[in-house]
């Protein structure tokens, strides 16, 4: 599959019912007769689809934390969730994801800076509670 | 308040607030009318407010006729209810299958699509920023390259284009791969 920047471009006007006439005819016969094309055409609408699930679930993400007790902005993937359009959080770099040759930063292949996630400040509280119940044994003992 | 337009221009901050007004009303007839576990409730409640926030951003909400409150309190008394009963009969390990269910619910082809939906989340997921974030403002957000270019703090629109169609080459190659290893 060698999908081409015109062709998102004619997916994504189909899908949104931006094609008319002759474009939508031709459009529907060659979604017919290109199996491949008619992959890539599924794949997008996936994306459609996929990137509203994203952001729905990335809102989830930030209930789920706010019931938790935790600030949002910082909470679960150390970044403000989400598509607000006021981005970002303390990790600038991530709208310089791509380098000034155009070329994408990989973030899966970066060390990891940020804040610590909930689970881990939790186990961080435990391990400082279950020191301090210990060590007041040890006094009382 | 407006909370449309709050929704519009602040959305954490004011599902945040909408989460903290109404979350007691709402839990209380699910736990009390609706013979719903506290923990469930919680949960059909969280749904309920990402259904309105989606409702606002898609357009299909532009104008409140009755208070916010009962509007809300009205999704988790069906919808989120009626989808939370339902992804309960299926065996789906998503981590929000409520969200699942409200998404897929809404698209045409639901059986070609389903599992692709899924694939594609997982995608974009691994992909991770600023690419996720590219696209969710594109497809989900429908913003303009101008708008996104500004917000990404890009050198220009063609720049912005550009970067997307990168994204979605990149997107491709993990879901050819993940279909090649899953048969």
């Amino acid at each position: 599959m060698n999908l081409s920047e015109q062709d998102i471009e004619l997916i994504d006007a189909y899908l949104t019912n931006e094609l008319k006439g002759e474009h939508l005819s031709a459009f529907t016969e060659r979604l017919s007769q290109d199996a491949d094309f008619a992959e890539e055409v599924q794949m997008m609408k996936a994306l459609h689809t996929g990137a509203k699930k994203t952001v729905l679930e990335d809102k989830m993400k930030m209930l789920e934390a706010f019931e938790g007790g935790l600030n949002i902005n910082s909470a679960v993937d150390g970044r403000e969730l989400m598509v607000d359009g006021n981005v970002v959080d303390g990790r600038q770099s991530m709208v310089d994801g791509f380098d000034s040759n155009g070329s994408i930063h990989d973030e899966s292949k970066t060390i990891d800076h940020r804040p610590r996630t909930m689970d881990q400040k939790s186990n961080v509280r435990m391990l400082y509670k279950v020191i301090a119940v210990a060590a007041s044994l040890v006094c009382l003992g | 308040m407006d909370w449309i337009s709050e929704i519009r221009n602040n959305e954490n901050a004011a599902l945040r607030q909408l989460y903290s007004l109404y979350k007691a009303d709402c839990i209380n007839w699910l736990t009390s009318k609706g013979n719903v576990q506290l923990e469930d409730a919680k949960e059909i409640f969280q749904t309920s407010v990402v259904i309105l926030y989606d409702n606002v951003i898609s357009g299909k909400l532009e104008q409140l006729n009755s208070n916010v409150k009962s509007y809300l309190i009205g999704i988790c008394k069906n919808k989120a209810y009626e989808l939370y009963r339902a992804q309960k009969k299926t065996n789906i390990t998503d981590k929000f299958p409520t969200i699942r269910s409200y998404v897929i619910e809404g698209v045409s082809e639901k059986e070609e699509l389903e599992e692709r939906i899924d694939e594609m989340t997982i995608a974009l997921n691994t992909l991770g920023d600023p690419c996720r974030l590219l696209l969710q403002l594109f497809y989900y957000k429908k913003k303009s390259m101008e708008e996104i270019t500004g917000m990404m703090q890009y050198k220009n629109a063609a720049t912005t284009k550009n970067l997307k169609y990168k994204c979605i080459k990149r997107l491709q190659v993990s879901m050819v791969g993940h279909k090649e290893i899953n048969g």
